[in-house]
């Protein structure tokens, strides 16, 4: 994943959100959703992508599904019905860790009366 | 759009090989995203050379080339295996099963506690035990690489095939075993406990070797329903 630490923690919580709204996708289309969603700011690194999505399918919050594409074989991630409740415990978890940083670094000025 | 033809698709599959990819599973995605990759730079740049578009879109999964993809691949195809095993373990606590795991255990315990020389008998059962593993993991593993030749094997195939690689450390105990005094047998506790050990790693291997090669096909199926 690319330019900071601060979004690596957050790529399984990235990949859970993009399958809760497209449906199913496969690795490249990730990349390039990603890409495309945050005008080139964020690009998610090939090693840190599979390996990702590995770990989310043997933890039973992926399921496969392969097609067959022009003249290959691609295989599409799609949530499970566990995978569902999982992004959204972790969506609510980084809205948390949000609110929470912005409280610390922004921190609303209390006008003296 | 321009496209990537059939034997392009042949050379990604080499190229992934070449890359110390060895299972056909992890290489189909890779070859998938390579070709994605390439596809999208000639619609940029229709008259970019193939292999050149290829280097770029290799350098893009970093130094290591694709060794991060293959390891947590076999980290996590390692942790279903075990939970394959883990369900027959458990069929073998319950009933019907759970009579052979009883009758496997009171047989070592009698052997080893009852009969005077039945530390003989037991031993003799854990080298028949021994020399069984490794014809079979031998057989299995020419097996595995006659059809080499013609089709790349699935990643779980392998692990299947080589029993999860857990015969090495199983086996620590039994020297262990051979080299002791079977005198130390006569105490209740200690009889117990070793006959409990070797029922356990007894049912361990006929689960590795006969229950889930038995099965192979099935779980293959269930895992990659699209390529078998």
């Amino acid at each position: 994943m690319s330019n900071s630490k601060l979004y690596k923690g957050s790529l399984s919580t990235i990949i859970l959100k993009l399958l809760a709204d497209e449906g199913k996708m496969y690795g490249y289309e990730i990349t390039q959703k990603v890409k495309q969603l945050t005008q080139d700011e964020l690009q998610i690194k090939e090693g840190a992508l599979y390996p990702a999505l590995h770990k989310l399918e043997a933890d039973g919050l992926l399921d496969i599904e392969v097609k067959k594409v022009d003249n290959r074989l691609r295989k599409y991630y799609k949530l499970t019905e566990k995978g569902t409740q999982e992004s959204i415990g972790k969506l609510a978890e980084l809205e948390r860790y949000l609110s929470t940083m912005q409280a610390l670094l922004l921190p609303k000025t209390k006008l003296s009366s | 759009m321009k496209k990537l033809s059939a034997a392009h698709i042949e050379q990604l599959y080499a190229f992934t090989r070449a890359h110390f990819v060895d299972y056909y599973d992890v290489q189909t995605e890779l070859v998938d995203h390579l070709a994605n990759g390439i596809e999208a730079q000639w619609t940029a740049n229709p008259d970019l050379d193939f292999e050149q578009a290829l280097d770029i879109e290799f350098k893009k999964f970093g130094v290591f080339g694709f060794l991060e993809v293959v390891e947590e691949r076999e980290k996590q195809m390692s942790k279903r295996y075990w939970k394959l095993i883990r369900n027959e373990v458990y069929q073998f606590c319950k009933i019907p099963k759970v009579w052979v795991s009883m009758a496997l255990f009171l047989f070592i315990f009698t052997m080893l506690f009852r009969l005077p020389y039945g530390f003989y008998g037991v031993a003799t059962f854990l080298a028949l035990e021994f020399f069984l593993y490794v014809f079979l993991l031998g057989k299995r593993s020419r097996q595995l690489k006659k059809n080499q030749s013609a089709k790349q094997p699935l990643l779980l195939e392998v692990i299947i095939n080589r029993s999860g690689q857990i015969g090495s450390f199983s086996y620590i105990w039994f020297y262990q075993f051979l080299i002791v005094d079977a005198q130390v047998f006569s105490n209740l506790y200690v009889a117990l406990a070793t006959s409990l050990i070797i029922s356990l790693v007894s049912l361990l291997h006929y689960i590795v070797l006969v229950v889930i090669p038995k099965q192979k096909n099935k779980i293959l199926r269930e895992v990659y329903p699209e390529m078998v």
